[in-house]
């Protein structure tokens, strides 16, 4: 099968609304971003829409972060990755995030937030300044098994080393329970150099798994 | 309204979703200094920071946001 990988556009932000909720999902049912606001699928859908819309640069809610593999000229796959800090004003990609949702969600879903927080906030990783960064990796279905992900990391890293010649690291973070994202990430390059754990008991009630890990490969 | 007191609203605000004061209230502060203001945390004070001077930031000016005297300009400049 003959894929063509390309950036993400505008044009694009449909479908890559789509790659955040099944990334965020991570093989389970339990999407973070839905949970955590107290949102449906359908409401987060059309509120990443608008977000990627906003066009923020640097953070994962950038479309222009993606990497895109189409297949007869349909988008297929996609993943995302910028380097940490280094935007238009020099911001951590979560405060760009955070600005992003806080902007456009409605002030009652960000009321659900104050109640959430606690449950979530021990497996929260901050991003290392100056390194690159990972995030949102899907491929549909029918397309796994042809190595698409490894192919887009390794144009996200040339596009990153453009930018930035002396980027020393890549870091990606994933639940610990995604062994096929992992076994990727590892085929990659990536080793695990840290983890999280919550020991919340309504943890798996908001998100895919308690434990989270950040790989790296050194560049 | 004074600087001072635009300040010190601000702190009442961060204290009370950070639930501790342990931080210098200074132009110089900055998120990354402070224990607990995490993404989460940011979202839950600038929404708190808009409710209590009854102003809506545009989404270019809090990513220009430097650090808490630019917050304090900020919210001056909207009063």
């Amino acid at each position: 099968m003959s894929y063509t990988l390309r950036i993400a556009t505008l044009s694009d932000i449909n479908f890559i609304a789509k790659v955040i909720i099944e990334a965020e999902k991570s093989g389970s049912d339990k999407i973070g971003i839905a949970t955590v606001f107290n949102l449906t699928e359908s409401e987060l859908q059309n509120y990443l829409v608008e977000i990627l819309d906003e066009e923020i640069d640097g953070c994962e809610f950038s479309f222009s972060s993606f990497v895109i593999a189409e297949f007869n000229g349909q988008p297929v796959a996609a993943f995302g990755g910028w380097i940490e800090n280094e935007n238009e004003n020099n911001q951590p990609s979560a405060i760009l995030k955070s600005n992003l949702i806080g902007f456009v969600f409605p002030k009652e879903k960000l009321l659900a937030l104050k109640k959430n927080q606690e449950i979530i906030k021990d497996i929260l990783i901050d991003r290392e300044p100056h390194t690159h960064q990972l995030e949102y990796a899907y491929v549909d279905e029918e397309h796994r098994g042809h190595g698409l992900t490894n192919r887009i990391i390794n144009q996200l890293l040339e596009i990153a080393k453009k930018k930035n010649p002396n980027l020393k690291k890549s870091q990606v973070q994933v639940y610990a329970n995604n062994s096929s994202a992992i076994k990727v990430y590892e085929r990659a390059g990536y080793y695990e150099i840290d983890r999280k754990e919550s020991n919340h008991s309504l943890i798996l009630d908001y998100l895919p798994w308690n434990v989270k890990l950040v790989l790296e490969k050194k560049l | 309204m004074e600087r001072d007191q635009i300040l010190e609203k601000i702190k009442i605000i961060v204290v009370s979703v950070l639930e501790h004061d342990d931080f210098d209230m200074k132009d110089e502060l900055v998120a990354t200094d402070v224990s607990g203001w995490d993404s989460l945390t940011h979202m839950i004070i600038i929404t708190s920071i808009e409710n209590e001077f009854k102003i809506k930031f545009r989404l270019k000016e809090l990513n220009k946001l430097k650090n808490m005297g630019t917050l304090i300009e900020l919210v001056q400049s909207k009063l």
